[in-house]
C-alpha cells in the first residue's frame, strides 16, 4: 500500500512514454524556445523574471545610493560603484542628477511590478501549477499561452530604448503611478513606457482568460472545486482581478499616450499649455476641459487590484507550502478560499484610499477609509489560519518552508502598517512619506517575493527534475530576511519622522531630514546587502539545472497531483501519460488516521484498498 | 538623530503608556508638534501604535512559540484537524470590531480636519497658495480683502502667518501636481492643476520656539521656521522645493503685512499686480522662467487665439488672472 502512489506514478510514466511516442521528439527551439508546454513557457518566465529582478535591484541601489551618499556640505557625491559605469555609458556622466534619480526610482517601480512580481508569480507559478495541480494536460489555450509570454519581449525592448531615447531628461521619470501633467510633460521616453505597460497589460490579460478557462473546464476527474489547492484558487481569483482590472489600466493608458501624442486633454485642464521644445519655442497648446484627478482613479482602479493580483498568489503558494511541511490539513480551507475572495471583491473599492490627499473629494474619503480598515479583515483571517495551521503540526524547516513562514511573519507587519494608512487622519500625516514605501515592500518583498522565493525552491525539483542546493538556500534565506529587516523597518521611523519619498536630495534643504541621513545610510548597507544576496538565488538556480542533486518522484511527500500523479522530473508534454489521474479528497490529507503515512496523495484510491483487505 | 535611536529601546516601555493613556510622542519619532490638530493625529497614531503593536506582539510571540513547540520531533505526528467554526467566528469578529471602532472613532477628526474650514471665524487669516515648479509662492489680498487688487501682499517661498489663529487658504498648482505639506503640522494636500483645494490650519507655537533639529553630524542647529515640503513629486529638483514658515505674534503679523522689518524674518516681497493687467503677474514674479524642466509648463490665457473664453466662463471676481 505504501509503495502504491509510486507505482502508479511508474506505471503512468511508462503509459507517458507510451503517449509521448505518438509525438515527435520536439527539436531545440521547438522544445526550450517557441514551446507550447505550459511547463515550459512556466520556466521561460521564471527565467526570465529571475533577471529582471536584477536589473530592478540595481536601479533601486542607485536610488539607495544617492540616499546614502548624496554629497554636501561642499564635498562632491561619491560616484556609485559599477552602476556608475553604466550610467556613464548610457548619459554620458556617472552622476545621479535629479533626473536619473527619478529615472532610477521610477523605473525600479516599473521593472519591478510589471516584469517581476506579476509576471513571476501569476505567469511562472500559474502556468507552472495550474495544470499539473488540477489534473490537465495543458492550458485551454496553449498558443494563447505562449503569446502572453512573447508580448512581454516587445514590453521589455520599449522599457530598455526608454532609459535612452531622449537622454537622462527623456527617461521615464514621473514615478510608476506617472501622474499627469507631470507625465503629459515628460521626454519621448514616457511614451515608450506608456506602450510597454499596455503591452505588459495585455500579457496579463491573456493570461488571466487562459487560467479561468482552464480551472473551470478543465479540471481532471474528482477535481470539484473545493478539491483544488490554495495556490489555483488564489491564482484563479488574481486572474479575475486581472480580467476585470487591467483593461482600465489599459485605457488610463491609451488616454494619457493621446494627451501626450494627439493633444486630446483627457487629463489636462483647461488653461495649461506645455511647451514640449524649449529650445524652439514651439508650443503644444492644450485644448482643456480635462481633469488630472481623473487619470488617477483610472489609475488606482488598476492599480489597487494590483496589489492583490502581486499578493494573492503568493498567500495561495505559502498556504500550500505551510499545510505540506507542518505535515498537517490547512486550518479552515473554505474561510481561506472565502478570504481570498473577499480580498477581491474588498479590492475593487478601495481604490480611492490612494487619494485621500489628492483634492478628492473628503467625504468620498470616509467611505473609501471604512472600506480600506474592511479590506484588513480577510488578511486577519488568513493570518489567523496559518498561525492555526503551524499549531499541533510537525514543522519540517527546509529551505521552501523557512521562506514561506518569513512571508507570514513579515506579513503581519505589512498588514498592520496598512491600518496606519486606512486611517485618514494619520494618512494625512504620512501618505507619500517613506511610511507608505516601508508598507509596500513589507508587502511586495516580504510578502510577494518572499512567497516567490518559497514556490521557487518548493517547486524546482519538479520543474528540473533536480533539487537546488540548500545549504546555499538557507544562506540566501538569512541574508535575505536580515537584510530586508535592516533596509525597510527603518523606512517606517524615518517615514514617521516627515522624511517624504521620490527625493533626490532631501538634506540639502531640510535640516530635519539632514538629521535622518545616518539611519538611510544604514538603510543602504541592507540594501545592498539584500541585492547582493539575491546573487545566490540566480547562481543557485542556474547551477542546479545542470549540476542538482537529482529528485526523487515527491521530494517533499506533499498530496497534490503534481508530485502524486505526473512523472518524475520535469514531466512529459500531456503531463500525466496515457490516463488523466482521479482526484478522490482535498488537497491537505496530512497526517490523517486513515494511512500510517502522513500524508495522502489526492489521488490515492483508499477504498481499493479498503475492498481488499475486508 | 540620537532621539531616534533612543526610540527603539521604547518598545518596552509602550504597555505602561497605553495603560496612563499618554500623549504627544513618546517614542521621539514624530517631528515636534507645532498645533492643536497635530496633536490629535499624533494621538491617533499612538493609539494605532498601541493597537497594531499588542497585534502584533501576539501574532509574532504566538509564531515562534508554534515554530518552537511543534517543530518535527521523531515518534510526534501532527493533529489531524481541518478548522474550527468557532474560533474563526471568534478571529472574525473580534478584528473586524477593533476596526470598526478605529474608523469611527478617527471620522471625526478627519470632518473636522478637511471640512470644517473655519471660514466664517472672523479672525481667520485669508490666502492663496501658488505652487509652481519648482517654489511656493503665497498671496494676501490686503486690507480690501480682495485678491487681484493693488494692496495684495506676495511672497516666494516664506509663509508668515500669525500663531493661534486660523488660516484659511485656497491651494492651486500652476503646472504640474504638487503637495503641500508641513510634517509640523501633520497637514498635507495635494495642489491639482484645474482645482482650487480649501485648506485651512493653524499654529500654535512660535515657529522661533522651535526646539533645535540634529543634521547629519548631530549638531543641533536652532531654526527659526516650520518647514513647507512638497510632498508630490514634481520634477527633477522635487527635492529643493522647499518653503518656509514663519509663525509670529498678532501684532508682529499686522506690523509685518504693514511692511515693517521684522528681526529674521524675510519680508513680502512685493504688492501684486493691477486688476487692469492681467497676464502680468508672472512676468512680475518672473514665473516664466523655468527652464529646470524639460517643456517648461506654462500657462496661457487661451490657446486658440485673442477671444477670450477664459473670461466668460469664468464669473468669479477672484479669477481675474487666470491661474
Amino acid at each position: 500500500m505504501a509503495n502504491e502512489a509510486t507505482s502508479n506514478a511508474a506505471s503512468d510514466h511508462g503509459h507517458g512514454g507510451g503517449h509521448d511516442d505518438h509525438h515527435h521528439e520536439p527539436n531545440f527551439f521547438n522544445k526550450y524556445i517557441f514551446s507550447l508546454d505550459h511547463k515550459m513557457i512556466g520556466k521561460q518566465f521564471l527565467l526570465t523574471t529571475l533577471i529582471w529582478l536584477f536589473v530592478g535591484g540595481a536601479l533601486a541601489l542607485i536610488v539607495r545610493w544617492q540616499l546614502a551618499y548624496p554629497g554636501g556640505n561642499g564635498e562632491p557625491a561619491p560616484r556609485i560603484p559599477i552602476i556608475g559605469s553604466i550610467l556613464e555609458a548610457m548619459y554620458g556622466k556617472p552622476d545621479i542628477t535629479g533626473d536619473v534619480y527619478n529615472m532610477a526610482f521610477t523605473m525600479h517601480a516599473s521593472v519591478m511590478i510589471f516584469l517581476v512580481v506579476i509576471p513571476m508569480l501569476v505567469g511562472a507559478f500559474g502556468n507552472f501549477c495550474i495544470p499539473l495541480m488540477i489534473g490537465a494536460r495543458d492550458m485551454a489555450f496553449p498558443f494563447l499561452n505562449a503569446a502572453s509570454y512573447w508580448i512581454m519581449w516587445p514590453a521589455i525592448g520599449l522599457l530598455l530604448t526608454s532609459f535612452v531615447i531622449d537622454g537622462a531628461e527623456g527617461a521615464p521619470a514621473a514615478g510608476w503611478t506617472s501622474y499627469p501633467p507631470l507625465s503629459y510633460l515628460a521626454g519621448d521616453g514616457q511614451t515608450l513606457w506608456c506602450m510597454a505597460v499596455i503591452l505588459v497589460g495585455a500579457s496579463s490579460v491573456m493570461g488571466a482568460a487562459n487560467y479561468i478557462t482552464t480551472i473551470v473546464t478543465m479540471r481532471g476527474p474528482g477535481m470539484r472545486f473545493f478539491r483544488m489547492p490554495l495556490t489555483v484558487w488564489s491564482i484563479f481569483i488574481t486572474s479575475i482581478l486581472s480580467l476585470l482590472a487591467t483593461p482600465v489600466l489599459t485605457s488610463a493608458m491609451i488616454m494619457l499616450l493621446m494627451d501626450r501624442l494627439w493633444g486630446s486633454s483627457f487629463f489636462i485642464p483647461a488653461g495649461l499649455s506645455a511647451g514640449l521644445d524649449a529650445s524652439t519655442n514651439a508650443f503644444n497648446y492644450a485644448s482643456g476641459g480635462g481633469f488630472v484627478v481623473l487619470y488617477q482613479h483610472l489609475f488606482w482602479f488598476y492599480s489597487h487590484p494590483a496589489v492583490y493580483i502581486m499578493i494573492l498568489p503568493a498567500m495561495g503558494i505559502v498556504s500550500d507550502i505551510l499545510s505540506t511541511f507542518s505535515r498537517k490539513p490547512i486550518f479552515g480551507y473554505r474561510p481561506m478560499v472565502y478570504s481570498i475572495s473577499g480580498i477581491a471583491g474588498l479590492g475593487f473599492i478601495v481604490w480611492g484610499h490612494h487619494m485621500f490627499q489628492s483634492g478628492m473629494n473628503p467625504a468620498l474619503g470616509m467611505t473609501f477609509m471604512l472600506s480600506t480598515m474592511m479590506i484588513a479583515l480577510p488578511s486577519a483571517i488568513k493570518t489567523f489560519n496559518w498561525l492555526a495551521t503551524l499549531w499541533r503540526g510537525s514543522i519540517r524547516f527546509t529551505v521552501p518552508m523557512c521562506f514561506a513562514l518569513a512571508f507570514v511573519s513579515m506579513f503581519v507587519i505589512g498588514g498592520l502598517s496598512g491600518i496606519f494608512m486606512a486611517a485618514t487622519p494619520v494618512d494625512m500625516h504620512i501618505h507619500d512619506t517613506y511610511f507608505i514605501v516601508a508598507h509596500i515592500h513589507y508587502v511586495l518583498f516580504g510578502g510577494s517575493l518572499m512567497g516567490a522565493f518559497a514556490g521557487i525552491y518548493y517547486w524546482f525539483p519538479k520543474m528540473y527534475g533536480r533539487h537546488m542546493n540548500y545549504t546555499v538556500g538557507y544562506v540566501h534565506f538569512w541574508l535575505t530576511l536580515v537584510a530586508f529587516n535592516v533596509t525597510f523597518f527603518m523606512m517606517h521611523i524615518v517615514g514617521l519622522g516627515g522624511m517624504h519619498r521620490r527625493t533626490q536630495d532631501p538634506y540639502a534643504k531640510y535640516v530635519y531630514i539632514d538629521g535622518m541621513l545616518p539611519m538611510n545610510r544604514m538603510m543602504t548597507w541592507g540594501a545592498i546587502i539584500l541585492g547582493f544576496s539575491q546573487l545566490l538565488l540566480l547562481g543557485n538556480v542556474i547551477w542546479s539545472i545542470f549540476k542538482g542533486k537529482k529528485s526523487e518522484q515527491n521530494p517533499w511527500n506533499a498530496n497534490t497531483l503534481e508530485w502524486c500523479a505526473a512523472p518524475v522530473g520535469p514531466g512529459i508534454h500531456g503531463n500525466f501519460g496515457e490516463f488523466l489521474p482521479v482526484t478522490y479528497r482535498g488537497p491537505y490529507e496530512y497526517s490523517s488516521p486513515e494511512t500510517d503515512e502522513d500524508w495522502l496523495p489526492q489521488n490515492k484510491d483508499l477504498s481499493a484498498t479498503v475492498a481488499k483487505s475486508s | 538623530m540620537n532621539s531616534m535611536r533612543r526610540s527603539r529601546i521604547a518598545p518596552l516601555a509602550l504597555a505602561a503608556l497605553v495603560l496612563a493613556g499618554c500623549s504627544g510622542d513618546p517614542m521621539n519619532v514624530l517631528p515636534e508638534s507645532a498645533s492643536v490638530e497635530a496633536d490629535d493625529i499624533d494621538h491617533l497614531i499612538y493609539l494605532i501604535i498601541y493597537v497594531t503593536g499588542i497585534v502584533f506582539i501576539g501574532v509574532q510571540a504566538l509564531f515562534i512559540w508554534f515554530l518552537f513547540r511543534h517543530r518535527a520531533r521523531p515518534g510526534v505526528k501532527a493533529k489531524h484537524v481541518h478548522g474550527n467554526h468557532t474560533v474563526e467566528l471568534v478571529w472574525t469578529i473580534a478584528p473586524s470590531l477593533v476596526l470598526v471602532i478605529l474608523a469611527v472613532y478617527q471620522a471625526d477628526l478627519w470632518v473636522r480636519l478637511k471640512s470644517a474650514t473655519p471660514k466664517d471665524n472672523a479672525d481667520a487669516v485669508r490666502l492663496q497658495i501658488f505652487a509652481k515648479q519648482f517654489e511656493w509662492n503665497f498671496r494676501y489680498p490686503g486690507a480690501d480683502d480682495e485678491y487681484g487688487t493693488k494692496d495684495d501682499l506676495v511672497s516666494t517661498g516664506n509663509l508668515v502667518i500669525p500663531v493661534d489663529r486660523p488660516i484659511n487658504a485656497e491651494l492651486r498648482a500652476m503646472d504640474v501636481i504638487h503637495s503641500f505639506f508641513l510634517p509640523n503640522f501633520r497637514f498635507k494636500q495635494d495642489a491639482v492643476p484645474g482645482l482650487r483645494a480649501p485648506l485651512w490650519f493653524r499654529s500654535n507655537k512660535l515657529s522661533a520656539d522651535r526646539a533645535p533639529v540634529a543634521d547629519r553630524n548631530g549638531e543641533l542647529q536652532q531654526l527659526n521656521y516650520w518647514d513647507i515640503v512638497c510632498a508630490e513629486l514634481c520634477g527633477n529638483s522635487h527635492s529643493a522645493m522647499a518653503g518656509r514658515l514663519f509663525v509670529v505674534s498678532s501684532e508682529d503679523f499686522e506690523k509685518w503685512l504693514a511692511g515693517e522689518k521684522l528681526e529674521g524674518i524675510p519680508g513680502h516681497s512685493f504688492v501684486g499686480p493691477a486688476r487692469s493687467t492681467p497676464g502680468k503677474i508672472w512676468e512680475r514674479w518672473s514665473w516664466q522662467d523655468s527652464s529646470a524642466i524639460k517643456g517648461p509648463p506654462r500657462w496661457s490665457r487661451n490657446p486658440f487665439g485673442e477671444d477670450d473664453l477664459g473670461e466668460d466662463a469664468v464669473s468669479d471676481e477672484d479669477e481675474d488672472e487666470d491661474f
